[in-house]
């Protein structure tokens, strides 16, 4: 098992004002897998992936990464949120290749390096090329500044920044949701494609069912408050062109009909 | 006339645009409209000539003082002391700022002595600057100090607060320690608004080079107003005023320019 967690109870604020948010989450992510998380808008997906990812600790459970117990963040496990953020004072390649100083492999040597943080320039060059490919930036995407960036674009420029470290699980926040239809579905190839070249899992929570169908090798659905787990299904349906089946477009529909119906007692 | 009408209307638009050309006619009509102003108010004589002098009479005052070498020591003198206090302070606030913003225990330490003394009026701690240094050059570092310092640690530090979590968090993730998160995510982000913060200061900092000068010295502009009193030379005071004036002007258009040099991708974002 690469991941796994298991999150007994996480709540907000103190006592008299206490908001339950997760209860009895627990779940494993195998190696070179997708696991998809589905749930309503606000039901505490988003806070799930800043545990996993040790950004908050205020919970009662565990986090295991090969069998290590996560406590605080590492570069083992990516994000990617759903704001995008863009560090706007580097280029588009500055962005790309932020991680790279904190990288012991090419950390550059010498103590005024490790001072100012610079790196070996032609490595990283090197590899923000090769992510950027990845992504689909052009060279010339590279030399802009993130404010001259669509919000699909810079979508991709966050992807390929938490790709750089290697990870051994990316988490991805509702990560394509201001693409277009082509650049959506050219990017989950990407995913798939890292996934199975790079070897690296990925927990991908949307509230598309057709990306969570599409992408996921399991697939949770979380809801309630505090949210559970109130459904897991493991679609079994062929990886090539699954899209187009008349079984992907079937399991769709009864997600997306499931999702209207935990919308409604919250009204 | 009806494409002239347009144009006319387009000033009045909510943030509209205007040509550069535009904008400087603007400024040129203000700037002649106030000239105007005041020669005709100085023709009045609804205040005596000495005390109201006309712009002619400025004009060949500042040509003169100009020339005086007294007078050029007198500018360089205070704009010495503006750069020395101006100087310690910012070294020293824009790191406690950011300290304070990025540890609590530090803003707890810091933040309530500072927003006490805030609120005393500098010019009220003038009088034991004198007591405690003199009338000396230490008395005056001590009142544009206190001037700036305690408002510019306080400005660096909101802006420091109001850098977006999700910045810090994404680093973190990527593998920055607490360090690598103020160096590399914290300082480069505030810097285009830490300038900015300075170029403000900086304005204030010549009220209170003023008030110093204007109680006790020997050299400086505030010294030369104060000198300008006894004689009752407005015009000399005049010709005090534009020099303050026109070297704000200078030095904020400056930096404005080197702003967007140094910031190229803070003015992209503003266009």
């Amino acid at each position: 098992m690469t991941l796994s967690v298991s999150v007994e109870h996480k709540s907000f604020g103190s006592s008299g004002n206490v908001t339950n948010v997760l209860s009895d989450v627990a779940f494993v992510v195998p190696p070179r897998s997708i696991l998809g998380i589905f749930g309503p808008s606000g039901c505490g997906k988003s806070t799930l992936l800043r545990i996993i990812a040790g950004l908050d600790v205020n919970y009662t459970g565990f986090v295991e990464l090969k069998g290590k117990p996560v406590t605080h963040p590492t570069r083992n496990i990516g994000l990617t949120v759903q704001t995008h953020i863009s560090y706007d004072w580097l280029t588009v390649a500055g962005n790309i290749a932020f991680g790279l100083r904190y990288s012991p492999r090419l950390n550059g040597s010498g103590f005024l390096n490790r001072l100012t943080g610079r790196v070996d320039g032609k490595a990283a060059a090197k590899e923000v090329e090769r992510l950027a490919e990845i992504v689909g930036l052009s060279q010339s995407d590279l030399q802009k500044y993130p404010e001259e960036m669509s919000g699909g674009m810079k979508q991709r420029m966050a992807f390929a920044r938490a790709l750089l470290p290697h990870p051994e699980v990316l988490l991805l926040d509702e990560p394509f949701s201001s693409l277009d239809f082509e650049s959506r579905q050219s990017l989950q190839e990407v995913v798939l494609r890292a996934r199975d070249e790079l070897g690296i899992s990925f927990i991908c929570v949307s509230h598309d069912p057709e990306e969570v169908l599409y992408l996921s090798d399991e697939v949770l659905v979380l809801s309630g408050r505090p949210a559970r787990i109130i459904n897991r299904s493991i679609p079994t349906l062929p990886a090539k062109d699954k899209r187009y089946t008349q079984e992907f477009q079937g399991a769709k529909k009864e997600l997306s009909q499931l999702l209207n119906r935990l919308k409604k007692p919250k009204k | 006339m009806s494409n002239d009408r347009r144009k006319q209307l387009t000033w009045f638009k909510f943030r509209g645009p205007i040509s550069r050309n535009r904008y400087v006619a603007f400024f040129l009509a203000s700037l002649t409209l106030l000239f105007a102003l005041w020669f005709v108010f100085s023709r009045l004589g609804t205040v005596p000539q000495e005390f109201f002098p006309s712009p002619a009479k400025v004009i060949s005052t500042a040509i003169r003082m100009l020339q005086s070498r007294e007078f050029i020591e007198d500018i360089l003198a205070s704009a010495g002391r503006i750069f020395v206090a101006f100087l310690i302070s910012a070294l020293l606030a824009i790191p406690i700022g950011l300290l304070m913003s990025s540890f609590k225990f530090v803003e707890a330490m810091v933040e309530p002595l500072i927003d006490f003394i805030r609120y005393v009026p500098v010019p009220a701690l003038i009088p034991i600057f004198i007591i405690w240094t003199g009338i000396g050059e230490t008395s005056k570092f001590l009142v544009l100090f206190f001037g700036t310092f305690f408002q510019l640690v306080l400005l660096i530090m909101d802006d420091a607060d109001n850098v977006p979590q999700l910045h810090f968090d994404l680093a973190r993730t990527l593998g920055a320690s607490t360090p690598q998160l103020i160096r590399d995510v914290l300082v480069p982000y505030l810097l285009p608004q830490i300038y900015d913060r300075l170029r403000v200061t900086l304005g204030w900092c010549w009220t209170y080079l003023i008030i110093a000068e204007l109680i006790a010295v020997q050299r400086g502009i505030g010294h030369t107003i104060k000198e300008a009193q006894r004689f009752n030379a407005a015009d000399q005071m005049f010709v005090c005023f534009l020099v303050l004036g026109l070297i704000g002007l200078v030095t904020d258009y400056a930096a404005k320019l080197a702003y967007d040099r140094l910031f190229p991708y803070a003015i992209k974002s503003a266009r």
